[in-house]
C-alpha cells in the first residue's frame, strides 16, 4: 500500500509539473468507477456533514497542545493533501483557483504564498479562539475576528517580507493582497473549530491544506498550460475548459479516497 | 412596460442575465458547487448571499464618501461579517440542521467574491437605494444558477426534490453527480447552455 501510494502522489506530481499532464487526462476516465454505489454514506451527504465527528478520546483528554497519537499527524496530513482536497472535494478557493491557474508559474507563487498564510493564520486563529473566544463566551464572533487576524497577518507579512526578503517581495508580493479574500484562508480556520483540532492537529492540518491546494492549481496550470494544442468545444470558454478539467482531476482525486480515513 | 423602464429595473435585471455573477464574472464558485447537492441548501445559501450583499451594498453606500480608499477592503470584510454572523445566528436558530449541513459554508459567504465585488464596482460609487436592489440583483442570478445546479444534482443523483422522490420506481441513482466531480461537470454543462444561448441570441462576443 506504501508503495503503490508514493507511486501515485510521484505520479500526480510529474503529471502537474508539465510535460506529462496530458497522461493524467488519458488516465482519468478509467478512475471515476468507485464513488456512485460503494461509498455513498460518504459520497451522499454534503461534504462537512461527510467529515465523521473530530475523534475526541474517550480516555482522559490530554492538554490542547499534546501530541498522544503521531500517527493521526500524519493520516490528517495524507488526507487534507489528497483525499480530502480542499479545491477538488470541498471547492474551497475556486476563484483563485480558476482565475490563477493560467501558468505554473504563478500557480507555484500563489500556492506558495496560500500555503504558508494559510498555516500562519490557522495556528494564529487556533490560539486567539482557544485562549480567547472560548473561555469568554464569544464563539459567535468567530467570523469576525478570524478574518480580521487573516487580514491583519497578511499586511505585517506583506511589510516583513517586502523589508527583509525582497527578492521573495518580488514572487510572491502580488499575490499577498489577494490572499486575504482567498477562502481557502478562512475556510481552513473554520474547518480547523469544526472539527476541534488540538493546536498541533490544527497546524499540521492547516500547511497540508495549503500544500493540497498549491497541488491542485499547480496540477490544473500543468493541464491548462497543454491547451493550445488541443480544441475544447468553443462555446465552453476559457474558464468552462478549466472547469472541465478541474472535475476530470476531481474524479482523479476520487481515486485516492479509501487510502486514508480522516 | 413601465416598471420595464425605470432605471432601477435595469440595476436590478443586470445581474440577473446580462452580468450574472457565475456565467460572465467567473465570482462565488466555492459556495455554487458545495452547497448544491439539495436544492434546500442552495436556497438558503442563496438567502444568506441575499442577505450579505443587499446589507454590505447598502451600508457601504450610504457611508462611501467616509471610507478610506486604503483600508476600504478591511472596512467591506467587517460589514459583512457581522451580517454573516447575523445570519449565521439565525440560521442555527431556525434551521439547525441545515446549518450543520452547510459547515462552514456559512461563514465562507465573506469571503464570497460576489459579496466584496459588488461593494467595490457598484455601491462605492452609486446611492444606497440603487445599490441594494444592485446587491440583490446579482445574488438573485448567483441564486437561479444555485438553483438550477442544486435540481440538477438532487433529481438525477439523487431522485428526489425538497427531499421528495419524483422519479419513477426503479430510478438508479446518478452518484457521481453528487460527488464532488460531478459538481464541476454540472456547472461546465449550464456554463456551456448559457454561452451558447448568449451567442445564438447575438449577445457579446465572449
Amino acid at each position: 500500500m506504501k508503495n503503490s501510494f508514493l507511486l501515485t502522489l510521484l505520479a500526480g506530481l510529474i503529471c502537474g509539473l508539465g510535460p506529462g499532464a496530458p497522461c493524467l487526462l488519458a488516465n482519468t476516465p478509467t478512475m471515476p468507477i468507485t464513488p456512485p454505489i460503494t461509498a455513498p454514506a460518504s459520497v451522499i451527504s454534503t461534504p462537512t456533514s461527510a467529515t465523521p465527528a473530530p475523534a475526541t478520546s474517550s480516555h482522559v483528554t490530554p492538554g490542547p497542545f499534546a501530541i498522544d497519537d503521531p500517527m493521526r499527524l500524519l493520516v490528517i496530513f495524507f488526507a487534507s493533501v489528497l483525499t480530502n482536497n480542499i479545491a477538488l472535494a470541498y471547492f474551497i478557493g475556486m476563484c483563485a483557483f480558476l482565475a490563477l491557474s493560467k501558468n505554473t508559474k504563478v500557480a507555484f507563487g500563489m500556492g506558495a504564498a496560500v500555503t504558508f498564510v494559510t498555516g500562519l493564520t490557522a495556528m494564529a486563529n487556533w490560539l486567539l479562539n482557544h485562549f480567547v473566544l472560548v473561555p469568554l463566551g464569544l464563539e459567535s464572533f468567530q467570523f469576525l475576528v478570524f478574518i480580521l487576524t487573516i487580514a491583519t497577518i497578511v499586511q505585517f507579512l506583506e511589510l516583513f517580507i517586502d523589508r527583509y526578503f525582497p527578492p521573495l517581495y518580488e514572487a510572491f508580493g502580488i499575490f499577498l493582497p489577494l490572499i486575504t479574500v482567498n477562502c481557502t484562508v478562512l475556510g481552513t480556520s473554520l474547518f480547523m473549530v469544526l472539527r476541534q483540532y488540538r493546536f498541533w492537529e490544527a497546524t499540521v492540518f492547516s500547511f497540508a491544506t495549503g500544500l493540497g491546494w498549491m497541488l491542485a492549481i499547480l496540477l490544473l496550470a500543468g493541464l491548462r498550460h497543454h491547451l493550445p494544442f488541443c480544441r475544447p468545444p468553443r462555446y465552453l470558454g476559457e474558464i468552462g475548459t478549466a472547469l472541465l478539467l478541474a472535475g476530470l482531476m476531481a474524479m482523479a482525486f476520487n481515486g485516492f479516497s479509501g487510502m486514508v480515513k480522516l | 412596460m413601465s416598471l420595464t423602464n425605470t432605471q432601477a429595473w435595469k440595476v436590478f435585471a443586470e445581474g440577473l442575465w446580462k452580468n450574472n455573477p457565475i456565467f460572465i464574472m467567473v465570482l462565488g464558485i466555492c459556495s455554487s458547487l458545495a452547497v448544491t447537492t439539495f436544492v434546500k441548501n442552495a436556497f438558503v445559501m442563496y438567502l444568506g448571499v441575499a442577505f450579505a450583499t443587499v446589507f454590505t451594498s447598502a451600508i457601504v453606500a450610504a457611508i462611501r464618501k467616509r471610507i478610506p480608499a486604503t483600508y476600504r477592503m478591511l472596512v467591506f470584510m467587517m460589514i459583512t461579517s457581522t451580517l454573516v454572523i447575523v445570519f449565521d445566528r439565525l440560521l442555527k436558530l431556525t434551521l439547525p440542521a441545515v446549518s450543520k449541513e452547510m459547515g462552514p459554508y456559512v461563514g465562507l459567504i465573506i469571503t464570497n467574491c460576489i459579496v466584496m465585488g459588488r461593494s467595490e464596482a457598484f455601491a462605492m460609487s452609486n446611492t444606497p437605494w440603487l445599490s441594494a436592489l444592485d446587491g440583490l440583483g446579482v445574488s438573485t442570478g448567483y441564486g437561479l444558477v444555485l438553483l438550477a445546479i442544486a435540481v440538477l444534482r438532487e433529481v438525477f443523483g439523487m431522485g428526489t426534490l425538497l427531499g421528495t422522490p419524483v422519479m419513477p420506481g426503479g430510478y438508479q441513482r446518478c452518484g457521481l453527480l453528487i460527488s464532488a466531480p460531478g459538481a464541476f461537470l454540472c456547472l461546465t454543462v449550464l456554463l456551456f447552455l448559457a454561452n451558447f444561448i448568449r451567442e445564438a441570441r447575438g449577445e457579446g462576443k465572449k
